[in-house]
């Protein structure tokens, strides 16, 4: 939960989890709708259950369901907008650049998390850097890894 | 092999190449994308789409200049790949918001994620699978979709204490020996004793998915074969040793066969339904439905 608190307040968010809801399974946080709760009775088989928030590693890893969700958040969240083939880079796992970014939301300043969005969805995230003379977005998590877990695996 | 597979065809009445292949189809996922906003959103890049009439969610990709498993909208599972025969199980069963699904041979988890959207996420899926390896396609189905009202477990589904717990709806996709049109080293690979096998097989599992069910629940069994010893002669074996009902399906493909190389089944089998590739212009499949009594 620690790590999860720290990774909202890096993107700017004010989402609230309900710790009562919370459920992790190994490394995975997930959270629990209350229809569920019946059909939660073998812990040492249960691979997956509800809405994954991410993954806790040494730092928080949010899945794409909760970085889009917090995208549709009202406030001052950090995101940058991007056009098709800058998102499309940054997809298959390449930093942005400054000067590809279209639009800047909330704080854009060296090691602030900040959201990648292209036409209103949530492509991953990315913390400021400095490279070369010139701030990029490095990129932490995009949903091209979807791809890359199934290459991994085959 | 391939002149015996063919011959039986032929017995049933299709005259079949051996060299059909289906027609690529996708899915929207309406937990993530509106139908007409993705289609708008797809035709503007340049695909072509046409609409499948027996299928809420489904369009025959007619053409895309650009590979249709590595895009945004995938990525973001605004829609799945999914051939349009493997969708129908699902469209027939007809899931509501609100039930208890027990999806028992899930990996890798189209249809896992096609139940929840049929649900519009409300009530619980239940998704069962043994093969571990296959499952993380199925976690990473479930991420992508969006998919919240399902717990998965790895396990033999007989091994599971389901306790007091019964379902209003079960897929039964089971395990079977597939078809030629999907893999094109089925003839060289598969013999008679692999369907004798799996057929018996198949039948431990619908014995397993009929004491899971509720009195009055929906028992969709389905095979993606045209091997009628997994398909007619295992619903015939359900009748035989359950106190069950075949409902009628409804939809483009056959009915059912009564007769299968000689052997008269019972009429009710016919309410089953039969994919042929040279009917539908899809995968072969199979569909039967039977309600608990």
């Amino acid at each position: 939960m620690r790590l999860l608190k720290k990774f909202l307040e890096g993107v700017g968010s004010s989402l609230t989890v309900d710790e009562e809801r919370l459920l992790r399974i190994n490394n995975k946080r997930f959270t629990v709708g209350e229809e569920l709760d019946n059909f939660i009775f073998r812990w040492d088989n249960l691979v997956y259950a509800g809405k994954l928030l991410g993954k806790d590693r040494k730092l928080f890893h949010p899945s794409p369901t909760l970085l889009q969700e917090l995208a549709s958040e009202q406030g001052p969240l950090n995101k940058v907008h991007v056009n098709r083939e800058t998102g499309w880079l940054f997809v298959c796992g390449r930093d942005v650049f400054e000067e590809s970014i279209l639009k800047k939301e909330g704080k854009f300043e060296e090691g602030v998390l900040s959201l990648v969005m292209f036409d209103g969805s949530c492509l991953g995230y990315g913390r400021v850097e400095s490279f070369q003379g010139k701030r990029i977005l490095k990129n932490v998590f995009d949903i091209g890894d979807f791809l890359r877990r199934e290459r991994w695996r085959t | 092999m391939k002149s015996v597979f063919l011959d039986r065809y032929r017995q049933l009445g299709h005259e079949l190449t051996g060299d059909e292949t289906p027609s690529k189809s996708l899915r929207v996922n309406t937990l993530k994308a509106e139908s007409e906003w993705l289609l708008e959103r797809l035709i503007e890049l340049g695909v072509s789409l046409r609409k499948i009439d027996y299928l809420r969610d489904g369009y025959a990709i007619e053409g895309s200049p650009f590979s249709l498993g590595a895009s945004f909208e995938y990525l973001l599972g605004y829609y799945n790949l999914q051939e349009a025969a493997s969708q129908f199980p699902v469209e027939a069963l007809g899931p509501k918001p609100g039930d208890a699904v027990l999806d028992m041979c899930a990996a890798p988890g189209i249809k896992t994620s096609q139940l929840a959207a049929h649900m519009e996420n409300k009530g619980a899926v239940v998704a069962v699978d043994v093969d571990r390896s296959r499952l993380y396609a199925l976690e990473n189905s479930l991420e992508r979709c969006g998919v919240e009202n399902c717990v998965v477990y790895h396990s033999d589904v007989n091994e599971l204490d389901f306790g007091e717990i019964r379902f209003d709806k079960i897929l039964l996709d089971v395990p079977c020996s597939g078809n030629y049109i999907i893999d094109g080293d089925w003839f060289i690979k598969r013999s008679l004793v692999d369907v004798e096998r799996n057929a018996e097989r198949q039948r431990g599992l619908l014995e397993t998915a009929v004491g899971l069910l509720k009195v009055g629940g929906v028992l969709s069994y389905t095979t993606c074969s045209l091997e009628p010893e997994e398909d007619e002669l295992n619903v015939q074996w359900l009748l035989d040793n359950f106190d069950v009902e075949l409902r009628e399906i409804k939809g483009p493909g056959s009915r059912g066969l009564t007769e299968v190389f000689g052997e008269k089944l019972d009429d009710d089998v016919g309410r089953s339904m039969r994919f042929w590739p040279d009917e539908v212009g899809t995968q072969g499949f199979f569909v039967a439905e039977a309600v608990k009594q």
